[in-house]
């Protein structure tokens, strides 16, 4: 972990033509399968394909695509939490959440549990997580419900805690996959101040949205995933006009 | 990274007591006894075999049948549980393994350190049984239970980490482990003592390590000995499955957030 402050222009984050490939897998490789299906040829999607990115400290980077074109992969590579098949992933910093809905909640513990659980599987310890409990439950708005079990939650009270713990983590790295669209208008508003403030304190970040207008409100540059391919890089509003242009839409900003 | 240690330290005791806590809530959220379940599920099946065993069977013992069984059923709870739950120590806690790099390896240490301590807490409860029955305490103890402990523990843990880890590649293995935990049960000597056991079937004790567990746990706690060479034939496998596991789990973790 970078112990001192890094300083401004550091590389956080560094895809070097990252190619990531999964095992294509019947849903439940079972014994039966295994004894009987003898030996299939192994078969490769091909999840992510020589991708190179950087972003530098202070920077926000968003990643669009359509679905299945690569994007969570590329988050999932970018938090450390697979490996590339080739290619080389180099991140520095506290990289904070993987922020998707739900991810690493546990359904049968309440909000304030949880927010003890993630905040520690994140890098704080629990005197830390604590003192930062008020403001993450202020900013939640969840009030009470903080100590129901997360299981009665809707998905947008979901995405309220998510975003509250993440956001008060601290972390120099921020990964966001599509967390904010479920809230409800208010809260994604107060949600993109957030990161607006924390990203003038320097916060570096990694977005994922098809929110086009939190894309180019929110990030420096953007990349364009198409088929595990980087296909456009570059200015937010330039690279979201080709996005919806390849899908037949009209651009309307 | 100079005066990181104290925060490394109190960092890996609060990562660990988290997963913990988490695997306690789980187990006992919407459970009206909660951890007393640790403690009745054996005592009722105590109760079951004491009937079975003592007046369909006959059985003569030199020990009280009832203290003969709080002996050596705890362990072997211990045992059962921390195996059988180690299949999913990393599939359970798959959300968090697809979304978070912490180290892989408190998934299962978590698990494991939940069983320990309901074993731990367990024991006053055999010391009871002893106390009642007119068993005290042994000055031997202070070397033969943390040896106990430890040679199960490591033994416990190796399995889990091995467990744990192939179940992501094989899902058959939960149900192959329980049934092989069963049948590992009827053999080695819980319900009845290893004196029933042939000659000829004595290489079962030395190929069981929770053979040579048991009887050395209630040995240890009824008359302040133990069986040498069983316990170091125990220890030998509990040696040999740790590095097995610890092996394999290091090999395979950073496959686990793309098979889990």
């Amino acid at each position: 972990m970078a112990g001192g402050a890094a300083a401004q222009g550091d590389v956080m984050i560094r895809f070097d033509g990252v190619t990531k490939r999964y095992r294509r897998q019947s849903p439940h490789r079972g014994l039966k399968q295994r004894l009987l299906g003898g030996r299939e040829p192994a078969a490769w999607t091909t999840a992510l394909c020589d991708v190179s990115l950087e972003v530098r400290r202070g920077e926000a980077l968003a990643v669009v695509g359509r679905n299945g074109s690569g994007k969570s992969t590329a988050l999932a590579l970018a938090a450390g939490v697979i490996r590339p098949t080739s290619g080389g992933v180099e991140r520095r910093g506290r990289v904070g959440p993987l922020l998707a809905l739900g991810a690493g909640v546990h359904p049968d513990l309440t909000g304030r549990e949880n927010v003890e659980l993630s905040g520690v599987l994140l890098g704080l310890t629990r005197r830390e997580v604590r003192q930062r409990f008020g403001a993450i439950h202020d900013f939640s708005e969840l009030g009470d419900d903080v100590d129901q079990p997360v299981r009665h939650y809707s998905s947008g009270m979901l995405a309220r805690l998510a975003f509250s713990v993440a956001s008060h983590l601290e972390p120099e790295v921020l990964i966001v996959d599509e967390v904010l669209a479920v809230g409800d208008a208010a809260f994604a508003d107060k949600c993109h101040r957030r990161i607006t403030q924390q990203r003038a304190g320097g916060l570096t970040m990694l977005y994922v949205s098809h929110d086009v207008h939190a894309v180019m409100a929110l990030c420096d540059r953007a990349m364009y995933l198409d088929g595990g391919r980087s296909v456009a890089e570059g200015e937010p509003a330039a690279v979201c006009r080709r996005y919806y242009a390849d899908q037949g839409l009209e651009p309307a900003f | 990274m100079p005066a990181a240690w104290p925060r490394r330290v109190e960092y890996a005791v609060d990562l660990l007591a988290v997963l913990v806590l988490k695997e306690l809530r789980v187990r006992y959220k919407r459970t009206v006894l909660g951890y007393a379940w640790s403690l009745l599920q054996p005592l009722a099946f105590a109760v079951v075999f004491y009937v079975v065993f003592k007046y369909f069977f006959r059985f003569q013992a030199e020990v009280d049948y009832r203290l003969f069984l709080v002996c050596g059923l705890f362990a072997w709870q211990w045992y059962a549980n921390a195996v059988t739950g180690a299949t999913m120590a990393l599939i359970g806690n798959g959300p968090l393994i697809t979304k978070v790099n912490f180290p892989r390896v408190y998934a299962v240490l978590s698990g494991f350190m939940n069983d320990l301590v309901h074993y731990l807490l367990a024991l006053p409860v055999v010391f009871g049984f002893m106390l009642a029955f007119g068993y005290g305490p042994r000055v031997s103890w202070l070397w033969l239970l943390p040896m106990l402990l430890v040679v199960q523990s490591a033994l416990v843990l190796g399995l889990a980490l091995l467990l744990a880890t192939l179940n992501l590649f094989l899902r058959d293995l939960e149900r192959l482990v329980t049934i092989g935990v069963l049948m590992q049960f009827h053999l080695t000597p819980v319900v009845y003592p290893e004196s029933y056991i042939p000659e000829r079937f004595g290489w079962l004790m030395l190929a069981n390590p929770m053979a040579g567990l048991v009887i050395g746990w209630r040995d240890a706690l009824l008359f302040g000995t133990v069986d040498g060479p069983l316990l170091g034939a125990a220890a030998a496998w509990a040696a040999g499955l740790l590095g097995l596991g610890a092996w394999v789990f290091a090999v395979q973790q950073k496959r686990f957030a793309e098979v889990v």
